[in-house]
């Protein structure tokens, strides 16, 4: 069985990339950020398998802004294939924050790449370049 | 990252991002390249243009045209507040662009890719396919707000995604129009238009005469609307708990709400 981590989960792509991996027959792994409020609305339909058989689908927290914790778990995982699609997403935002959206929108997926070239180099790594 | 490039816009267009996000953008697209060059990594950039879902952002401005025009329906909005409603976009469906991903990385040499329908629509086209497919008109319902301008906009984007369909067979099945349908549906259907608000939620008692046995069985057809959602959850409250609750709440799992 193959298996995948999708790093924005929790978003609208990841949702639906989640589906569409677990429809396939993957394990699915999700990075999501540690938060005292509920962040996982998207994906809560997920938490119950579709089909028979022990949950596909498990979360891991984790952040862009965290490389040591990105090298420690795909070093657990060495996931076949990683999907990148994490970010601060909002441009309007981005010009009220540019230093934080550089760090975790840029550096972060430098992060990424660093730790598969390390510890997982295998692995195929999709990056959600956008428009 | 495209911003300031006419268009349609392919993998060989250069950049020119028009905020700090599209910035970065760019940052991690180089990044990726010379991962790959460097290190022979399998690694590729998905060049996406705009996908929209049910589960989009609400700031985001399809999703908030279809939940403005769900809860004007529901009598819960009166107005909707936009700013340059000429703006043209490439919007497709999401559901068919993580597909899109996903051939990426099953492709048999790492490659970069746009991914587009390639067909134009403007914020007016998305006003009209959405509000007339549920009986409204959206002109009597959206001012202008200036605020809503940006700083840098961007005129038009439209992408090429003639790469993807040669390489990996991947070509966008739903276009804008249908879009719009699709999502002022899901958002018609949302409790939130209905006004089912936590602190709006109807309450039901049951009478003494009602069956005490709590293993007892019962049906709701209507589960998720307001008396239903009422009698559910005084039904839990009471004691009534089943196997099948969970599973009849999760029995829709592609709604971008699950249960109540």
């Amino acid at each position: 069985m193959k298996k995948a981590l999708i790093i924005g989960i929790t978003g609208q792509d990841g949702s639906y990339l989640a589906e569409l991996l677990l429809d396939k027959g993957y394990e699915v792994h999700g990075l999501i950020r540690r938060a005292s409020t509920f962040n996982t609305a998207r994906i809560e339909h997920l938490y119950q398998d579709r089909h028979d058989g022990k949950p596909r689908m498990i979360l891991h927290y984790g952040d862009l802004s965290d490389g040591s914790r990105l090298v420690s778990l795909i070093a657990e995982l060495k996931p076949e294939e990683i999907y990148n699609l994490g970010a601060q997403s909002h441009v309007r935002v981005s010009f009220d924050e540019p230093e934080y959206t550089g760090d975790i929108t840029g550096v972060g997926t430098t992060r990424v790449l660093e730790a598969v070239r390390l510890v997982s180099p295998e692995s195929r790594f999709y990056q959600a370049s956008q428009f | 990252m495209f911003g300031a490039t006419p268009p349609p816009q392919n993998e060989e267009t250069p950049f020119y991002p028009r905020s700090p996000y599209g910035a970065a953008k760019v940052y991690s697209y180089w990044m990726t390249k010379n991962y790959r060059e460097a290190y022979g990594l399998f690694a590729v950039n998905g060049i996406l243009f705009n996908h929209e879902s049910p589960r989009r952002g609400e700031t985001f401005v399809t999703r908030k045209i279809t939940r403005a025009a769900a809860r004007i329906k529901a009598g819960v909005q009166k107005k909707l507040y936009l700013g340059n409603l000429d703006s043209v976009r490439d919007w497709g469906y999401t559901p068919e662009y993580v597909e899109g991903m996903w051939r990426m990385l099953q492709h048999d040499k790492p490659m970069d890719f746009v991914l587009a329908t390639g067909h134009a629509a403007t914020i007016k086209d998305f006003l009209t396919d959405s509000f007339s497919h549920i009986g409204l008109d959206w002109e009597e319902f959206v001012e202008f707000d200036p605020r809503y301008l940006r700083p840098t906009e961007v005129d038009a984007l439209i992408g090429d995604a003639s790469l993807a369909e040669r390489e990996l067979g991947w070509k966008a099945k739903t276009l804008a129009p249908e879009l719009a349908k699709i999502m002022v549906e899901a958002d018609v259907e949302a409790p939130e238009a209905r006004g089912l608000t936590l602190d709006r939620q109807a309450k039901v008692s049951m009478s003494p005469k009602f069956p005490l046995d709590r293993s007892a069985k019962f049906y709701i057809a209507g589960h998720r609307g307001m008396v239903g959602s009422a009698i559910w959850r005084e039904a839990e409250r009471q004691g009534f708990h089943q196997p099948g609750w969970k599973d009849l709440q999760r029995a829709r799992p592609n709604r971008p709400q699950g249960g109540l």
